[in-house]
């Protein structure tokens, strides 16, 4: 194969590797910028007459002006998105913390101590992530019922942390492995106790794996459907997934939807490309 | 308070309004989606649940299961039911007993026609039965004047899906559904057979739009609004929405087809139910208070402030004549309403006497034998499945609930 | 005039060493795996043990009905055809998405390890999907497969083609795998370019010297050296697509007529539709299985194809 048909080969599947990935977001984009009376017009547009981006601000609670210079009040689902945008936040906080307080000092022992039972911790820890959620939610249910807790905030941290704790053993344990050996040894040389090894050296080297780990613990809380949509739809601690589920099956404008569609992938968006050079030493293939 | 997803604005300004008034804080939540099953669980987990919106079929097993409280310590018990239209307050009564306050009743499946593409076609009169109705949207299909000239009522997402398109067209045609206890009167050769046998005739002959069994609310209203359809049966209240502009390119084109000695569509009956997590009196006579606020009459003025808002503003018909007939309504519904006067009549005869599937919806399982008809009739329509087996599905689901629920 | 007291003593010079460094590594180190063993048996082992209790039970809660049923959940579904429908529309699916996702991810990462322009910036964007919560990406989905104002609507309109309904009782396990393909492929991206990075250049200039046709340095290069982290993407896929949820929710409903409800979506209708809890616990039972099964299938395949590995290292 000559060179330049090569070329002109990895270009094309460039092209199309491209297409196929964007192509489905910037149709959610624009769907979210098309006035409303656009949406289904016959024949179907590509691209807007004119951008509207009066949803964003609409669904934020705010006033705003359509290009045709109407003025629009809030959107009918403002407080509902509103409302759940804050939940979520404060559900996957709260789930970060607490999952980096149980599982960095965790992963931390299963990946520098010669522990007798260590492999068979991990594996104890790791298979849980075998149990689907749905499985879960069912005893849940029963249980969420005797202790009140279906509805709040604190259920469904409860509920996230099912997941999210598994997960980051796993992935903390090879992060603390890949760390170079000896880093202890030399702490307690300079009069470190064992657990003042971890805390003063051992951790804050290991601080951008860390954040990784939280990086990942918010988007499993915030990405998570299925214990929001059964324990919170509805209460006053709706997170965004069931808001948004709310939208979606309603009568509501469809590009209403799509712009708190993009609302909500804002967050977990902005973090993976701040924190994306620690995401990318998530080396799951060496676990 | 629990309320289904259409307009949360119109219901948080009420609240609010409500909240000013009688100083009691209410919060507001918003359900749409699987909402049956969704409020349900929360009945069940016994979650802070003190007004519920719920349809006519789910009550007598909520009842039943006591999730809800009744209203027969209600004080404007007798005087509510007294104005309530009569269908309204037989499908609200259970065993004998007023279980929930009217939020809304329209009808579902009520036949809207474009005329814009009835003209195109050349058809100048309104079908006065189904077989009619079939027959002029191939006669729209032959002109040209529309590729998919039918749009049936919810054949695709299951919670209030296909199943009330089912009972509707059955009950308006006079086949026979369920008797007494919700006893089933069909079999695989009976009128429902040869119903279904139509709809699947629609579907293979491509007069509906593609992708109608995984159409979502919204796709009805949006693929109805976008022009195209002749006839539709449609919940009532959208004609609002047909009407206005800015969500309808088929503006001031859409009418209510008259019911010429043909019902269309049955009774949608919305109602404020009250859930029971073992509230003291004081709580309780709370829940009375505002679901007689949103329910009836505001206890101060004694004017029905809410049904009237919610009949004038957004064209959601109530439970009581008193409200749908009175002049702020028809003033502001004429203000929107094509062809008003001939119209206006035609949406009041719609709401005189509707049908209603009371004999299924008052049983203690009638939703668990929708979900399972949700689920069995899109595969008599698409035809994975054969129309007489999935009529005797039907019918032998309902005998197995009748079993386990009524022994 | 008067005695003078003694001070007190000094205390012994030599601290006793902290507690951490007192007790053996292996209580320190229970000490620190406490926390997330306590957690995950309060809220992961006992809920899924009391399932296991639950998934023998029958009750009715509109009835008031409760019974201890032994087997009768488990023998009673497995007599039903929805259930053994569900539990084949799950293997397909799973088929479909890893089959898919395998495609579209080793492709990619063929294809980013040459040199074209623009290939940082599409380096960074191919893992937007991935960032996605999956029910945005249904959404995001509804609004290409939607033949009445979908993109691929548009597309066909433009073309001059009808509309194409995606969803249909035979297209629909295909169309959901795609999405869940489409979102998760980037993560078996990142896996194989990391190892793709790894294959010397020279052994595939000796190939082609040697007159080894591009199917050949395929299996013969590329393979080897891509087997295991392309076993672990396939754990990793296989389970979701086996408990995947929200798609399903968003774009069908496991409609049209049940031509989508796998496995979770079954269990989601018996236990939250129908209130049955006790069956929808004995289901969840056996799907739990059945990932069991497929998660262990493909480790024994990629530790086999491992050891193999190794052992030709050796020799």
């Amino acid at each position: 194969m000559s060179s330049l048909r090569r070329s002109v080969l990895v270009h094309l599947g460039a092209l199309v590797l491209a297409v196929w990935t964007l192509v489905p977001l910037v149709w959610l984009v624009l769907t979210s910028v098309k006035p409303s009376n656009e949406f289904a017009s016959k024949p179907l547009r590509f691209l807007p007459t004119d951008f509207d981006f009066s949803n964003y601000p609409r669904l934020l609670g705010f006033d705003a002006t359509s290009p045709s210079g109407t003025k629009l009040g809030p959107s009918a689902h403002s407080s509902l998105i509103v409302d759940g945008l804050i939940n979520s936040a404060e559900v996957a906080v709260a789930v970060t913390i607490i999952s980096l307080m149980v599982s960095v000092p965790a992963s931390y022992a299963l990946a520098r101590l010669n522990l007798r039972w260590r492999e068979m911790g991990l594996m104890a820890i790791v298979a849980t992530r075998a149990i689907p959620p749905i499985a879960t939610t069912i005893p849940f249910f029963a249980l969420f019922s005797t202790l009140g807790l279906s509805g709040t905030r604190t259920g469904l941290v409860i509920a996230h942390l099912t997941i999210a704790v598994p997960l980051l053993v796993w992935i903390g344990t090879s992060f603390f492995a890949s760390m170079p050996a000896g880093l202890e040894k030399m702490a307690r040389i300079d009069g470190c106790s064992r657990f003042q090894a971890m805390t003063k050296i051992v951790i804050p080297a290991a601080l951008p794996s860390i954040t990784a780990m939280g990086v990942i613990a918010f988007l499993t809380s915030w990405n998570e459907f299925m214990f929001a949509l059964i324990f919170n739809t509805g209460s006053d601690a709706q997170t965004f997934p069931s808001a948004l589920a709310s939208m979606f099956f309603q009568v509501s404008v469809p590009t209403e939807v799509a712009a708190a569609t993009c609302l909500g992938l804002l967050p977990p968006l902005l973090l993976a490309t701040v924190f994306q050079r620690f995401i990318r030493k998530v080396n799951f293939v060496g676990i | 308070m629990r309320i289904w997803g259409a307009y949360p604005d119109f219901v948080e300004a009420q609240t609010k309004a409500f909240s000013k008034t009688y100083g009691t804080d209410v919060d507001l939540g918003v359900i749409a989606g699987d909402y049956p099953s969704i409020v349900q669980n929360q009945l069940r987990q016994k979650q802070k649940l003190d007004l519920v919106y719920s349809l006519g079929h789910l009550p007598k097993a909520w009842g039943t299961a006591g999730y809800i409280h009744d209203y027969e310590r209600f004080w404007a018990k007798e005087a509510a039911a007294q104005e309530m239209l009569p269908a309204v307050r037989d499908a609200v009564t259970i065993d004998g007993k007023l279980v929930g306050l009217p939020y809304f009743a329209f009808v579902n499946g009520a036949l809207f026609a474009n005329k814009q593409v009835l003209a195109k076609s050349g058809l100048d009169s309104w079908p006065t039965t189904y077989d009619e109705l079939y027959a002029q949207v191939r006669k729209v299909k032959r002109s040209g004047a529309s590729d998919t000239p039918y749009l049936p009522s919810f054949w695709g997402a299951p919670w209030y899906g296909i199943p009330f398109g089912f009972l509707q067209e059955a009950m308006n045609r006079k086949m026979p559904l369920f008797g007494a206890d919700g006893v089933p009167e069909f079999d695989d050769s009976s009128g429902v057979a040869d119903m279904l046998g139509q709809w699947r005739d629609l579907y293979s002959e491509n007069l509906v739009p593609k992708g109608i069994l995984t159409f979502q609310e919204s796709d009805w209203i949006e693929t109805f609004a976008a022009g195209g359809i002749a006839y539709s049966p449609q919940l009532q209240y959208d004609l609002k929405t047909f009407a206005d502009p800015a969500k309808s390119k088929v503006a001031g084109q859409i009418v209510a087809v008259p019911q010429d000695g043909q019902n269309w569509g049955m009774l949608h009956i919305g109602m404020y139910l009250i859930g029971n997590r073992g509230q003291s009196d004081e709580e309780l006579a709370q829940a009375y208070s505002l679901a007689e606020y949103f329910g009836y009459r505001d206890r101060k003025t004694k004017d029905f402030k809410v049904p009237i808002g919610w009949a004038a503003e957004n064209n959601l018909t109530q439970g009581y004549a008193a409200v749908n007939n009175s002049p702020e309504v028809e003033a502001a519904t004429r203000a929107w309403l094509p062809d008003a006067d001939e119209q206006w009549p035609v949406l009041q005869d719609y709401m005189a006497d509707p049908q209603y599937a009371k004999n299924l919806y008052q049983t203690n399982w009638a939703l668990e034998w929708m979900s399972h008809a949700s689920r069995e009739l899109p595969r008599a329509v698409n035809g994975d499945a054969s129309i007489k087996s999935t009529v005797r599905s039907l019918r032998e689901k309902a005998e197995k609930l009748i079993e386990e629920y009524d022994k | 005039m008067t005695d003078t007291l003694t001070p007190p003593a000094p205390v012994a010079e030599t601290e006793p060493a902290p507690f951490s460094s007192r007790i053996t590594t292996n209580r320190y180190g229970l000490l620190l795996v406490a926390p997330v063993l306590v957690l995950t048996g309060l809220i992961v082992v006992y809920p899924v043990g009391y399932s296991l209790y639950m998934s023998l039970t029958s009750s009715n809660p509109i009835t008031g009905s409760s019974r201890f049923v032994w087997f009768e959940n488990y023998t009673q579904f497995f007599a039903s055809a929805d259930f053994w429908r569900s539990l084949v529309l799950t293997l397909v699916y799973v088929a479909c998405v890893t089959v898919m996702g395998t495609i579209v991810a080793l492709g990619s990462a063929l294809l980013l390890r040459e040199k074209f322009f623009g290939r940082r910036f599409l380096m960074a964007v191919i893992v937007l999907p991935w960032a996605l919560s999956t029910y945005a990406a249904a959404v995001v989905w509804r609004y290409v497969y939607s033949p009445q104002f979908g993109f691929s609507a548009a597309v066909s309109e433009h073309l001059g083609a009808g509309a194409t309904d995606f969803l249909t009782s035979a297209t629909v396990i295909p169309a959901l795998a795609l999405v869940h393909a489409w979102q998760f492929a980037p993560l078996g991206t990142y896996f194989l370019l990391a190892t793709l990075q790894m294959v010397p250049d020279d052994l595939y200039k000796l190939a082609r010297v040697d007159g080894v046709g591009l199917l050949g340095r395929f299996r013969h290069i590329t393979m080897p050296y891509v087997r295991l982290p392309l076993a672990i993407f396939l754990v990793l896929i296989g389970g979701q697509a086996a408990t995947a949820f929200d798609l399903i929710y968003f774009l069908t409903s496991g409609g049209p007529g049940g031509a989508s409800r796998t496995l979770p979506f079954l269990i989601y209708e018996e236990t939250f539709q129908d209130q049955r809890l006790g069956s929808g616990a004995a289901m969840s039972w056996v799907l739990l299985l059945v990932i069991v099964v497929l998660t262990v299938s493909y480790y024994v395949f990629a530790l086999r194809v491992g050891a193999r590995k190794n052992k030709g290292e050796d020799e």
